[in-house]
């Protein structure tokens, strides 16, 4: 076996699904989304049903509930991730518990957390109750709505729940390869400790927040299995949007959920580029 | 500027090798001061606790006879540069000579042209815009010199400046840090295990062995007249004759050496530098047999036995020439290089 063809032969495996699977399925879906189906009688491609869902409102309301979605649940579990592996670089007591809760959340499916949030934070679920327990409100329909809300908080608590942990090792590993001396650098060349964090730390760890978050925010922007159970009936996320397309009884309706799933994937491989180019200046490349 | 440790002691749980104990040290303003040796001695330890990184379990630090101790690192004034440079990936070689200066609020106009005149002045002009990977090892070090001094600090550490450096390199270095001091007139002290760049740079040298300071003197006196066995064989002191000094001389089994002027009587051990050892035609101070000879380059080492007392010398290439192991020669031991050192404490 020559040097050339051994790591192809490594790579087949998951060329054949990448390629298999993914290509195959966008291009199959890139056709359909221009209205090519001999099957149902269409057999000349056009741009119909693109044109269909943009001139529509409701493709245009779920189009930025998903973006607020996925952006809101970005920034404030990479914030709070940001924080937490700071303070788990740090030894204190009590470091191994917070430690050991952070992974244990990785464990834990979404929609199980998604159920957990509808208990807790529905209007009939136990903080309503507690509140009205305790005279907050008159009665526990009073509480502010957090699930099936048109701000889609209850979505948003969920994937900051599940993506933080997720963050959170990422930039630990990440802390961890920096050399230590750097901060220290810092601090001797007069650097107080925040500005070591805003000037030497984060510019540091840019590189795998990115990666990190960038994988949170595509997930948050196309999954569909917590949208579908916290959130709202009109807008919907897209994703459910999209599904609700794919089942309808009538087959004419499929072309459109298709190009609502094309213009998913274009807008995340568009925002993630563009992020990826304003995070990461050049000089942070290795 | 003048740093003073008042019996500074800290030490680790676990790492019971590293710490400092007891050390009380004053550094001359505006001079060089070499902080020697061997690894785990503490001598980055105790540039750590001056820089401010650690916090001593006890004693003081003060820099104009004022504690420094409850300031944090970016307060002090004294810069550290670290042994392998350690300047920052993400920045270029003029960002990172300017960070000092930008953390500390300086205008952009002046913060450029400090940063110009001390890459001048390290010999990196016109590498301001490259990024750290694209510098070699001797530039990034003497970037990261320009990143201190251009702070115009109080007192500079350097960690091991010369370490990660390749032998050519050094000489250029040394010279570099010797300019840079005269220039700037800042006050440094360099931590080294190599007493050799020690004897090169320092004006004073203190020698730290398992977390105490064990000497204090000038390069010169410190080589010369040692204060004990440990310091002289730290400078690779080779003889060490046990004896008794008694009116001018020096009773061993070597039989009876003059002594220079001035050494105390009383038990004690000789001691004589290798290179100071002649090997002499007639019969010297003492007749001994050659056990090895090894050529070193610019000198040969010749081990002898006189006596039962084994001796070493370092001589002139042709000194050696026609000797081999097992051939006798005489061996003088001038009586200036002659140093009583204190008998070592019996344990």
């Amino acid at each position: 076996m020559s040097r050339r063809t051994r790591p192809l032969l490594l790579l087949a495996p998951a060329l054949v699904l990448l390629g298999g699977l993914f290509f195959a399925g966008l291009g199959l879906g890139l056709v359909r989304s221009f209205r090519y189906m001999p099957a149902l009688g269409l057999d000349t491609p056009d741009l119909a049903a693109y044109a269909a869902i943009l001139q529509s409102g409701t493709f245009l309301a779920s189009l930025g509930l998903s973006l607020w979605i996925a952006a809101a649940s970005t920034v404030l579990a990479s914030i709070l991730a940001l924080g937490t592996a700071l303070l788990l670089r740090e030894t204190f007591p009590g470091r191994a518990l917070i430690g050991f809760l952070v992974q244990l959340n990785l464990t834990i499916p979404h929609v199980v957390g998604a159920i957990g949030i509808l208990y807790l934070v529905s209007q009939s679920g136990s903080f309503a109750r507690l509140a009205f327990a305790a005279g907050l409100v008159a009665v526990p329909s009073d509480f502010p709505p957090l699930t099936h809300d048109p701000l889609a908080i209850g979505i948003i608590l969920t994937y900051v729940w599940k993506e933080l942990p997720f963050i959170a090792l990422i930039l630990l590993a990440n802390l961890q390869a920096i050399p230590p001396g750097h901060e220290a650098a810092a601090r001797s060349l007069g650097a107080g400790r925040w500005q070591v964090l805003r000037h030497v730390t984060l510019p540091l760890l840019m590189p795998g927040l990115v990666a990190a978050s960038s994988l949170v925010f595509a997930f948050a922007f196309g999954a569909y299995e917590i949208p579908l159970l916290l959130g709202a009936h009109a807008p919907e996320a897209l994703p459910v949007a999209t599904w609700r397309g794919f089942t309808a009884v009538d087959l004419m309706h499929r072309p459109e959920a298709y190009a609502m799933a094309m213009i998913v994937a274009l807008v995340s491989a568009v925002l993630l580029a563009l992020y990826a180019s304003f995070a990461l200046p050049r000089r942070a490349r290795p | 500027m003048t740093l003073e440790l008042r019996d500074v002691t800290k030490t680790f749980s676990d790492d019971a090798s590293s710490g400092v104990r007891n050390v009380s040290l004053r550094l001359p303003e505006g001079q060089l001061t070499a902080l020697l040796g061997p690894s785990g001695a503490g001598k980055t330890t105790a540039m750590r606790l001056i820089a401010g990184l650690l916090a001593p379990d006890s004693g003081d630090i003060l820099l104009d006879g004022t504690s420094i101790l409850p300031l944090p690192p970016e307060r002090r004034g004294i810069v550290l540069v670290f042994q392998n440079a350690l300047l920052f990936p993400h920045m270029s070689l003029a960002e990172n000579v300017a960070f000092g200066l930008k953390m500390r609020g300086l205008p952009r106009d002046e913060t450029a042209r400090r940063v110009a005149e001390m890459l001048d002045l390290v010999q990196l002009t016109g590498l301001g815009s490259r990024r750290p990977h694209e510098l070699s090892g001797g530039q990034l070090q003497r970037g990261a010199l320009a990143r201190a001094l251009v702070l115009k600090p109080r007192l500079m550490l350097l960690d091991e400046p010369l370490s990660s450096l390749d032998v050519a390199l050094r000489e250029d270095m040394r010279d570099l840090i010797r300019h840079l001091q005269r220039a700037t007139g800042v006050t440094l002290l360099m931590v080294t295990h190599d007493q050799s760049e020690a004897v090169a740079l320092a004006d004073r040298i203190a020698l730290m062995m398992a977390g105490r300071l064990i000497q204090e003197a000038g390069p010169d006196e410190i080589f010369q007249r040692p204060n004990s066995v440990a310091t002289a064989r730290f400078f690779g002191g080779t003889n060490f004759l046990p004896g008794r000094a008694d009116k001018g001389r020096f009773i061993s089994s070597l039989g009876p050496l003059v002594l220079p002027p001035g050494q105390p009587n009383g038990p004690g051990v000789l001691t004589i530098r290798p290179e100071a050892v002649q090997l002499v035609d007639g019969s010297g101070d003492v007749r001994a047999q050659v056990t090895e000879k090894l050529f070193l380059g610019s000198q040969t080492r010749v081990r002898l036995l006189a006596d039962g007392v084994p001796l070493t010398a370092l001589v002139a290439p042709d000194r050696a020439e026609a000797l081999s192991p097992g051939s006798w020669i005489g061996v003088r031991l001038p009586t200036h290089a002659l140093w009583v050192l204190p008998a070592p404490a019996a344990d």
